[in-house]
């Protein structure tokens, strides 16, 4: 009688590892298509319902210069990711800010300096995760050539007012006080 | 004459130019006399009498690579918490915050060496980044300790950190504007080729267990079962002869436990309930057997082999 009920019991975990067997040759079979789509289409890979693919339909926004929209989609897989894709959502969300800020340029600092700023925080949120990422080093130097953070404003100011903001980042190259 | 005229001269120079730069001073203190207190406290006051008489201690920081580094990179300054044999315990840790104009404290802990020594360590990062190569200092460190009175200090560290892109860029491949975008993620299919593979060989290992188990419960029954027996060794008897009959009753009557005839037939179902598909086969059976052997009549029709062979299948499926 035991192995009767042995041999049922190896039954009932046969069909659990057939059931749990094909589940997962579903998800392989998901995943290679999503791979499969992304190498020719980005657009048709954002169809589907994954991180990964959640990640190419922002990128896909990015590319129609769809700002909001892409900000928006980064922003909310920032929440739901960690690791590698993580990083790859900072560094892509930065870069979204800073090539916004570029497009104002130098010239119109008042509008492309508030976008540098967020493209500083993408960058330094990212080196904080991962110091040794070379193209956000890049990126976030080449934000700081177009807003840079100067030691002079921090340093010759004078005191400010209470409750006031130091807005050291978006006073380019000046210094209060001076005629 | 004349030298006592020029020293008058300079006197009354220095006392303009002393009352040009206090005169101001004061305006100033009268206009905002709700600031000056907090500034006189922390700048101009006398230092009271126990941090006068504190006991500042510059222990051991181990030498850290000074020159060649880039934005984003992490320095760690390494400070011994102990110095000529005095422990020193920090009342608390540094905050993990901007400061100055160049690093980020970033993390900070204590931690043991392989000789036992305990070190505050504290990882700096470069998030600003000058317009060329420079020497930038490490903040120094001021920090009280548990021991009134004894405060841990070290010096700024010069650390030499340069730019990694011209003020101009290059625009050439790989050294435009600023660096692409990175590509869509693709899926890492190898975890999931690793759980189906995991999956179908834990099917086939219990497929064979199963198998194993199966033909193991076969063994026990040809051994152990009585029809299953019986109809074993049935295979080497003549199919007429009444050494066949025999065997299928000692095989009802090991079944039930005592010997069994047709009248008490239900005492053998009520022990052995998997028969009872066969009640009324068994039933024609004793029938026969009784006209066989009590009144020596030939029966015609039974088969006490076939009958067997049924039975013995029903008693393993209840029983095997």
């Amino acid at each position: 009688m035991k192995l009767r009920q042995a041999g049922t019991l190896l039954v009932i975990l046969l069909v659990l590892s057939l059931l749990f067997s094909a589940y997962e040759a579903y998800r392989l079979s998901q995943a290679r298509d999503f791979n499969r789509l992304l190498s020719t289409a980005v657009d048709a890979a954002a169809t589907q319902d994954a991180p990964e693919a959640e990640f190419a339909r922002a990128l896909s926004l990015a590319a129609r210069n769809d700002y909001e929209g892409a900000v928006r989609a980064y922003k909310a897989l920032s929440r739901a990711t960690e690791g590698a894709l993580l990083e790859a959502v900072l560094y892509n969300l930065g870069n979204l800010h800073l090539r916004e800020a570029l497009k104002y340029g130098p010239e119109e600092i008042g509008r492309s300096l508030p976008l540098a700023e967020l493209a500083k925080t993408s960058y330094r949120e990212l080196l904080q995760r991962n110091p040794h990422h070379w193209d956000a080093k890049y990126n976030l130097e080449r934000t700081l050539r177009l807003a840079p953070e100067r030691e002079e404003v921090l340093t010759e100011a004078p005191p400010l007012p209470q409750n006031s903001e130091r807005a050291v980042t978006t006073m380019k190259a000046f210094t209060l006080g001076l005629p | 004459m004349q030298p006592t005229y020029w020293r008058l001269r300079l006197l009354s120079l220095g006392a303009a130019l002393a009352l040009l730069t206090l005169g101001p001073c004061h305006a100033q203190d009268a206009a905002a006399p709700a600031q000056a207190p907090a500034q006189e406290t922390t700048q101009d006051a006398p230092p009271a009498a126990p941090l006068a008489a504190a006991l500042s201690i510059a222990p051991e920081v181990q030498p850290l690579r000074p020159f060649g580094h880039v934005i984003g990179d992490v320095i760690t300054q390494r400070i011994a918490l102990e110095h000529e044999g005095r422990l020193l315990e920090p009342d608390a840790l540094p905050e993990l915050e901007r400061v100055g104009n160049w690093f980020q404290r970033r993390d900070v802990r204590i931690e043991r060496d392989a000789a036992g020594r305990r070190w505050l360590v504290i990882d700096f990062q470069i998030i600003n980044v000058p317009d060329e190569l420079r020497a930038l200092d490490l903040p120094a460190l001021d920090l009280a300790t548990k021991t009134p009175g004894v405060r841990l200090e070290t010096g700024v560290l010069p650390v030499t950190v340069a730019p990694l892109t011209p003020t101009i860029v290059l625009a050439r491949a790989g050294l435009e504007e600023m660096r692409p975008d990175a590509e869509a993620p693709r899926i890492d299919t190898a975890p999931l080729e690793r759980r189906l593979h995991f999956a179908l060989y834990a099917a086939a290992a219990l497929a064979a267990a199963w198998l194993a188990l199966y033909v193991l419960r076969q063994l026990r029954a040809r051994n152990s079962l009585p029809f299953t027996r019986a109809a074993r060794d049935m295979r080497h008897l003549d199919p007429g002869s009444t050494a066949i009959w025999q065997r299928l009753h000692r095989a009802l009557d090991e079944t039930a436990g005592h010997v069994v005839r047709g009248h008490n037939l239900a005492s053998l179902l009520a022990r052995a309930p998997w028969l009872a598909p066969q009640q009324s086969e068994l039933e024609r059976f004793f029938e026969a057997s009784q006209k066989r052997f009590f009144a020596d009549h030939p029966v015609d029709g039974q088969e006490p082999a076939a009958l067997c062979a049924r039975v013995a299948r029903l008693e393993r499926q209840a029983l095997a």
